[in-house]
């Protein structure tokens, strides 16, 4: 029987969050590791999991594009969300 | 002299914005992937903000009740500008082969620089999180790109703990095998290269 039988890759990767973050019980982080110690394909999975929170933890930051807060304080003046003015296409006097 | 009420900066525009302005944008932003949709959810959220304040009822910092305004407001843009349906993330996002091995695992030390492909990583995982379905999308980016602790973040999804950890795991999940196809793409490409 394969050791890397598709159950136990398929609960390996279920389990990769907690494996991360040490919030595993103690039976599924040893059979966890167990696994990992012969399972190839699974480090592979695992290490592009690290990788991947990294790549998110490190994304380039959002900025503010220039003048945002002039426009969002005109339009607070004006009172008037987007949602209103779809909703409402027909002016103040429009019932739903 | 004693500190402000907190509700003080819900109803001063100028106050809101000084204070929480670029928290509401940068979650804004994340979430919809567009600096249009952005700048709409965030006039949205204000405007919001603005005409409920007096029904917040908290007494410490309303980060928690902004940030569930804004995801509300970011969804209901993203939902309606969206030009594709989500990805289905029901199956966990990890394929396998006939023999049951697991796929999708690429040679780490030959991979290109990573540092050299910044933008493009970038985009190609900002392009992945905009495919994620809300709720999926929310939990990476309030946990993994925004940094709020999981019990936080759980509580502004309205999800227990554990439901909250399933949802970040198969996001992960979902962005790791689009990172791997963009690794394919790329040793494919340097493949050829080297054959020319
Ligand atoms: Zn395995």
């Amino acid at each position: 029987m394969s050791e890397c039988s598709r159950n136990l890759c398929a609960r390996v990767g279920e389990l990769l969050l907690q494996f991360r973050d040490g919030s595993l019980p103690i039976d599924d982080l040893t059979f966890v590791r167990e696994h990992l110690h012969r399972c190839p394909p699974c480090v592979g999975i695992f290490k592009s999991y690290e990788e991947v929170v990294e790549v998110l933890q490190r994304l380039q930051p959002v900025r503010m594009p220039p003048g945002l807060l002039e426009r969002m304080r005109r339009k607070i003046a004006e009172g008037a969300s987007i949602e209103d003015e779809q909703n409402d296409p027909d002016g103040p006097c429009a019932d739903a | 002299m004693p500190p402000d009420p907190p509700i003080r900066a819900l109803l001063d525009p100028e106050l809101l914005l000084e204070r929480y302005g670029e928290r509401i944008y940068r979650l804004a932003r994340r979430m919809t992937n567009s600096d249009a949709d952005a700048e709409d959810a965030m006039q949205n959220t204000l405007i919001k903000i603005l005409r409920k304040a007096d029904t917040y009822r908290g007494d410490s910092d309303p980060m928690g009740w902004i940030y569930r305004i804004t995801l509300n407001e970011a969804r209901e843009i993203h939902r309606r500008r969206s030009r594709r349906p989500a990805v289905s993330l029901d199956q966990l996002p990890i394929e396998f082969d006939e023999s049951g091995h697991a796929l999708g695992v690429r040679d780490h030390e030959r991979r290109p620089d990573r540092a050299a492909m910044a933008t493009e990583i970038d985009e190609r995982i900002r392009a992945a999180i905009d495919e994620l379905p809300d709720g999926y999308r929310e939990a990476v980016v309030l946990h993994d790109i925004e940094g709020v602790p999981y019990a936080e973040a759980a509580d502004l999804l309205e999800l227990t703990l554990g439901g909250f950890k399933t949802r970040l795991h198969r996001a992960r999940l979902h962005l790791r095998s689009r990172l791997d196809a963009l690794w394919s793409e790329m040793t494919a490409d340097g493949a050829r290269t080297e054959d020319a």
